[in-house]
């Protein structure tokens, strides 16, 4: 087996990008999972639009704004944008993380290159049915950029057999968005959110891929750099 | 659509815009905030005595509270004074006007960037009910003059790459928009650098290479003044406190203080940490968790219950974004909103605060553009009548719910639980202090807050007693010293902290909010409580005592 220079670069770049979420939930996990939801009593809540509703001139504009279907609205509506949020992600909800909760970091930070390149080329990618398994993914991943040219022997293809089958851009998509959807109703969601990384992975090797394949230069150069900035990220999550 | 019902629309929209920011403007936010006042009595002293309170003629930054405030605004009240009066509503009106006067600058770029008269009325709507925009209208910011004239400046741009003259405009626009704000000093240069890049073959082409250079010594003698104290300690203060990079008063956001080991330099170098730290201020501009639910976190700088954006614009956002990259025809437009989408959250990102909607105030501009690049898609999209006919009453419905939010939030809630925040309380104050024995002295308790320019402010304290009665440092050094002197002396009025052994053994008044005079203190100390003044949640904001020294309090 031969391993390009670039594919080794790729593969490198790819575990650098995916182990991180993994290692840092196994060295923070308290083994606390709730399934409590948001619909949940809350007597704060309640107090805050009682105290609120005085304010306003008549009981009709009271109600439109202050509202006990407003508690629930904006506790699925914060969950939802703290879901959809890349700084959850590549920064751990810096600047405003979640107060009493551990705000793991879950990808390096500078994957947020590929993974907004994943994304912004998520429409522009065709795919043809996968090849069998015979050869293993990582000598796919590896047979140079020559290969990677040919849109049958991508990365993606290999790593996301199944996955990226014909209409699985939508599968992706809906599948994120029914996790996100289900954990939006969870009043903490933060270890279950891992649930999460495997639609983020796809759409990140998707951007190591894509950036590979059509920027060789560009994406040999920051991937040194991101290596020189994922290796401190990685050492610190061994670090109580 | 007909010139006649665009400029029908544009007025009402106009007209929208001044509703929203006039309305109880100076009584709303009920409080004047230490930086309004401060900046309102500075005008004052100018139009008295044409020096600012610490005695420097026409000053290029104002040394205010020693945070070197930017001058155009104070300069823009200065005139105003003769005619308003020095009150709430004088230092608010200048960002009011400007506020108004960038909706119309907004729909000439997009109309002439994107020849979509439909697009540029929907963003100008847009921005006619932005609460990020409204609320650096109703208040005193400087960021929103600084705006007007930035954007003033890109139109006259792309005007000029037809009628050359108007490069002359463009380039003093860009030279007031830089003293303007500090964040202009960033975002402008930046702007004008890409600009040049990107038609340099037209605009040095022989017919417009006169008007360049003029419009270019025209922008520099503007800045000269600028450019003058651009080095000193005062005109770098404001930067060097705040930015990510400097860790002399704080450590950058993930510094392990408990690892000492020999990857060190590694895990905990600044190299990393800053990067990190600026990269994750940076996107949260972009994200729309802040746009749509957090905002800002500062209490002046957001409305209760109410984000940046409304929440109904999200879904429109995320399709204007989707639209932006993958559509080929936007011309000048996508270049435009790609590059302050891209420029203005720099300043704000390499400052420690989050999401600070003040420093990132251009970014209001992109993001709305790609909010009404969303709507007017939808509204195309939709191929059947029924489709059309709903787009009015839903427009309506949508448009009326925005304003009455905007009403819960600034006039409603804002009033009520954001009182402290904004200073409430010191025009009643000083109207108590005006009743009190004016032989006997009165200490203002600063310890927490500084206090004199309100009351000099209130009191439209005579600027040049306030001058021979304070010193703080001499003119020449009026932008290098950085020492502050706390203590002031207005008339028999003095701000500094109290000290309760000394304080209590003569006979004064003591002023001071909550925590520096409570209830026990006054118990304990035999003071006399001559009246309280409270915020509108019923809670103390200032409590004004006298001292009793014969009562033996004072032992």
């Amino acid at each position: 087996m031969i391993v390009s220079p670039m594919g080794s670069l790729k593969i490198l770049v790819i575990v650098l990008c995916l182990i991180l979420w993994p290692i840092n939930l196994y060295q923070n996990f308290d083994g606390k999972i709730s399934f409590t939801t948001i619909f949940a009593n809350d007597y704060q809540g309640e107090q805050l639009i009682l105290r609120n509703i005085h304010l306003y001139p008549n009981v009709l504009s009271a109600r439109i704004f202050q509202n006990k279907a407003r508690i629930y609205l904006n506790k699925l509506t914060d969950n939802f944008f703290i879901l959809t949020d890349p700084n959850n992600y590549f920064f751990a909800l810096h600047p405003e993380p979640v107060p009493g909760q551990y705000n793991i970091f879950k990808f390096p930070f500078l994957s947020i290159v590929f993974f907004l390149f994943g994304i912004l080329n998520f429409e522009k990618y065709r795919h043809k049915a996968p090849q069998p398994y015979g050869r293993g993914i990582f000598s796919h991943a590896s047979s140079g950029a020559k290969s990677l040219r040919s849109e049958n022997t991508s990365l993606i293809s290999r790593l996301t057999p199944g996955v990226f089958a014909k209409g699985d851009k939508k599968a992706v998509l809906f599948a994120s968005l029914f996790i996100i959807a289900v954990l939006s109703m969870l009043k903490n969601f933060e270890w279950l959110n891992f649930l999460l990384w495997l639609p983020i992975s796809i759409i990140i090797i998707r951007g190591v891929d894509g950036l590979a394949k059509n920027y060789p230069k560009f994406f040999s150069f920051f991937s040194l750099l991101f290596i020189v900035f994922s290796l401190p990220e990685l050492i610190r999550a061994f670090i109580k | 659509m007909k010139k006649y019902a665009t400029y029908l629309f544009l007025a009402l929209i106009i007209a929208i815009g001044i509703a929203t920011r006039f309305y109880k403007l100076g009584e709303a936010p009920a409080g004047l905030y230490v930086d309004e006042a401060g900046q309102g009595y500075s005008a004052y002293s100018i139009l008295k005595t044409g020096k600012d309170e610490f005695e420097k003629s026409f000053p290029i930054v104002f040394r205010s509270l020693t945070d070197f405030k930017t001058p155009v605004y104070i300069y823009l009240v200065t005139p105003l004074i003769p005619f308003f009066g020095l009150s709430a509503f004088t230092v608010r009106f200048p960002s009011f006007l400007f506020s108004i006067l960038t909706i119309p600058v907004l729909f000439f770029i997009t109309q002439h960037l994107s020849k979509n008269v439909s697009l540029a009325i929907i963003g100008s709507l847009l921005l006619a009910i932005s609460p990020w925009h409204i609320l650096f209208g109703r208040t005193n910011f400087e960021c929103n003059v600084a705006l007007f004239f930035y954007l003033l400046g890109v139109l006259s741009f792309y005007l000029g790459l037809k009628n050359p003259k108007l490069f002359i405009l463009s380039a003093v626009s860009f030279a007031i928009a830089i003293p303007s704000y500090h964040s202009q000093r960033i975002v402008t240069p930046l702007t004008l650098m890409v600009l040049f890049i990107r038609y340099k073959d037209l605009i040095f082409d022989k017919t417009r290479k006169k008007y360049i250079f003029a419009g270019i010594i025209l922008g520099a003698l503007i800045l000269l003044p600028t450019l003058s104290v651009a080095t000193t300690p005062g005109f770098l203060a404001r930067a060097a406190g705040l930015n990510i990079f400097s860790h002399i008063r704080q450590m950058p956001d993930g510094f392990i203080a408990s690892y000492h080991g020999i990857l060190n330099p590694v895990i905990n170098g600044s190299w990393f940490l800053s990067t990190r730290e600026f990269l994750s201020l940076y996107f949260s501009y972009f994200s729309p968790r802040y746009m749509f639910f957090l905002g800002d976190y500062g209490a002046r700088s957001s409305f209760p219950e109410l984000s940046t954006f409304f929440l109904w614009q999200f879904p429109f956002y995320i399709y204007g974004l989707f639209l932006l990259f993958k559509k080929k025809n936007l011309g000048n437009l996508k270049f435009f909103i790609v590059l302050m989408l891209l420029i203005s959250p720099i300043p704000a990102a390499v400052t420690r605060d989050p999401y600070t909607t003040i420093r990132a105030l251009p970014l209001v501009v992109p993001q709305i553009l790609i909010v009404s690049l969303g709507i007017f898609e939808f509204i195309n999209s939709l191929k059947n009548r029924t489709g059309y006919l709903l787009i009015a009453p839903a427009s309506v419905l949508i448009i009326s719910y925005s304003l009455a939010k905007l009403y819960s939030s600034v006039i409603i809630l804002n009033e009520y639980h954001r009182a402290k925040a904004w200073d409430f309380g010191w025009q009643e104050v000083v109207q108590k202090i005006q009743t009190l024995d004016q032989k006997l002295p009165i200490v203002v308790d600063n310890a927490r807050a500084d206090a004199y320019p309100q009351i000099a402010f209130y009191l439209k304290y005579d600027p040049g007693k306030f001058q021979s009665e304070n010193f703080e440092v001499k003119p020449e050094e009026y932008y290098t010293n950085l020492n502050r002197v706390k203590d002031k002396h207005i008339g028999n009025i003095t701000t500094r902290p109290i000290f309760w052994k000394e304080d209590l053994t003569k006979e004064q008044y003591l002023i001071g909010d909550e925590l520096a005079i409570s209830i026990q203190q006054i118990e304990v100390n035999h003071l006399t409580l001559i009246s309280e003044v409270l915020y509108p949640d019923r809670s103390v904001a200032y409590r004004i005592v006298k001292t009793n020294p014969l009562s033996g309090s004072a032992k």
